[in-house]
């Protein structure tokens, strides 16, 4: 089980998402619709989560700027990018996340790969 | 006017005029405010060649010598539009800029007109136009990284042919001014500058009309690009959203077999659709 922090523009995709993590068992832990509502909360944890699943177009501040910020408040953090995003990859990667996925996959595919960072723990 | 002059000005008149049906036709296309500075300057220029005509048609001196005025003023006006609608992508100037400019570009040769020193006035006009050039090439080439970045590199390419013509066009005025010849060069004898002046003028001037077709280009694949990316972005984010709707639903172990061939369906058709929104993306 990993604890994880959601953040997405999209209410929708939130609510999604915390459904499917949480069946599957995971926790999350916290959830921003924008980088600088992420920022401001991940300022205020007590322990990191886990992981963070964050999507890049966002209004306020990007993904890239606030995965840049949380990284230098925390260079541990492990950042999934899930965006649409698909021209931002290398850039993201060259910053430090771990892992990017393009919208759209399939839930699977998301599964998968948290797995696989909880495993490389 | 010889004939060589007089048939120089009038193809000239004829580029800016192929300048001003072009930017018009990109402004429909484009709807880019930028085209309106560049219609205006290619307009101006026009003007400019129709005022250098008119200098040769009356007798009296005083009226060839307005019309050289208002031909100096205009061309290097006509320049400052032009360039700056060119550039504007790059570099924006702001409006109060622009004015000021005008009004320096108009009054000092007025003002030296009026005192009598008609040949410093007819070349400050020269002096105001070569600086723009000068300014137009220094700041992109000091640049030029982000220029490069902002146009493609046949578009690059084309700017530095613009800039090498109008420096050889520029160069060779100056030498022939120096050697004793006339602002305009519109004298009823054949001379070599003359011919010079009026082939380099007429090279320089289509050499920015292919470089401003060019920029056209690099401009709606710009476009075409962001609307791209907009709309496979958005549409991602929808079909993400049906998606994992679908596999949520799918979880509930309650369903029946008819409801979970539909949610089988719907799974299916977002992946195809997840698959036609990468090849867009990878078709940009």
């Amino acid at each position: 089980m990993a604890t994880i922090f959601l953040i997405d523009d999209d209410s929708s995709i939130i609510t999604l998402f915390d459904k499917f993590l949480t069946a599957i068992g995971h926790e999350i832990v916290a959830k921003a619709y924008n980088g600088e509502e992420a920022v401001k909360l991940f300022h205020e944890f007590r322990k990191a989560p886990d992981l963070i699943l964050m999507d890049h177009r966002m209004p306020i501040k990007d993904g890239i700027t606030a995965a840049k910020e949380i990284l230098i408040l925390n260079n541990t953090s492990k950042i999934i990018f899930l965006s649409a995003d698909y021209s931002i990859k290398d850039k993201a990667l060259a910053l430090g996340a771990k892992y990017f996925l393009e919208k759209p996959f399939k839930l699977d595919e998301l599964s998968k790969m948290i797995e696989k960072i909880i495993s490389e723990n | 006017m010889h004939v060589i002059a007089l048939f120089g000005i009038l193809l000239l008149i004829f580029w800016r005029v192929f300048g001003l049906i072009i930017s018009i036709e990109f402004l429909r296309d484009l709807k880019e405010s930028k085209f309106k500075i560049l219609i205006i300057g290619w307009f101006i220029w026009i003007l400019a060649g129709c005022s250098a005509l008119l200098s040769d048609v009356f007798e009296i001196q005083i009226l060839t010598d307005i019309f050289l005025l208002i031909n100096g003023i205009t061309v290097s006006i006509a320049l400052l539009f032009v360039m700056m609608g060119l550039f504007s992508y790059f570099r924006e100037l702001s409006g109060k800029t622009l004015a000021l400019l005008c009004i320096i570009f108009i009054s000092f040769p007025l003002f030296a007109f009026l005192l009598g020193f008609y040949s410093i006035a007819f070349n400050l006009s020269s002096v105001f136009l070569f600086l723009i050039v000068i300014v137009y090439s220094i700041v992109p080439l000091k640049e030029r990284n982000t220029f490069k970045n902002k146009i493609s590199m046949k578009s690059y390419y084309w700017y530095l042919i613009v800039l090498l013509t109008i420096y050889f066009y520029f160069l060779s005025y100056v030498i022939f001014v120096f050697q004793g010849y006339s602002f305009g060069f519109y004298s009823d004898e054949f001379s070599i500058p003359m011919f010079v002046n009026y082939f380099l003028g007429n090279i320089s001037t289509i050499a920015l009309i292919i470089y401003s077709i060019h920029l056209e280009y690099d401009i709606s694949k710009i476009q075409k690009n962001k609307l791209i990316d907009k709309y496979s972005h958005d549409l991602g984010n929808i079909i993400q959203v049906i998606s994992s709707a679908a596999t949520l639903t799918h979880m509930n172990e309650d369903l029946n077999k008819e409801k979970a061939e539909n949610l089988d369906l719907i799974q299916k058709k977002c992946e195809e659709a997840a698959k036609l929104i990468k090849d867009i993306r990878k078709n940009q």
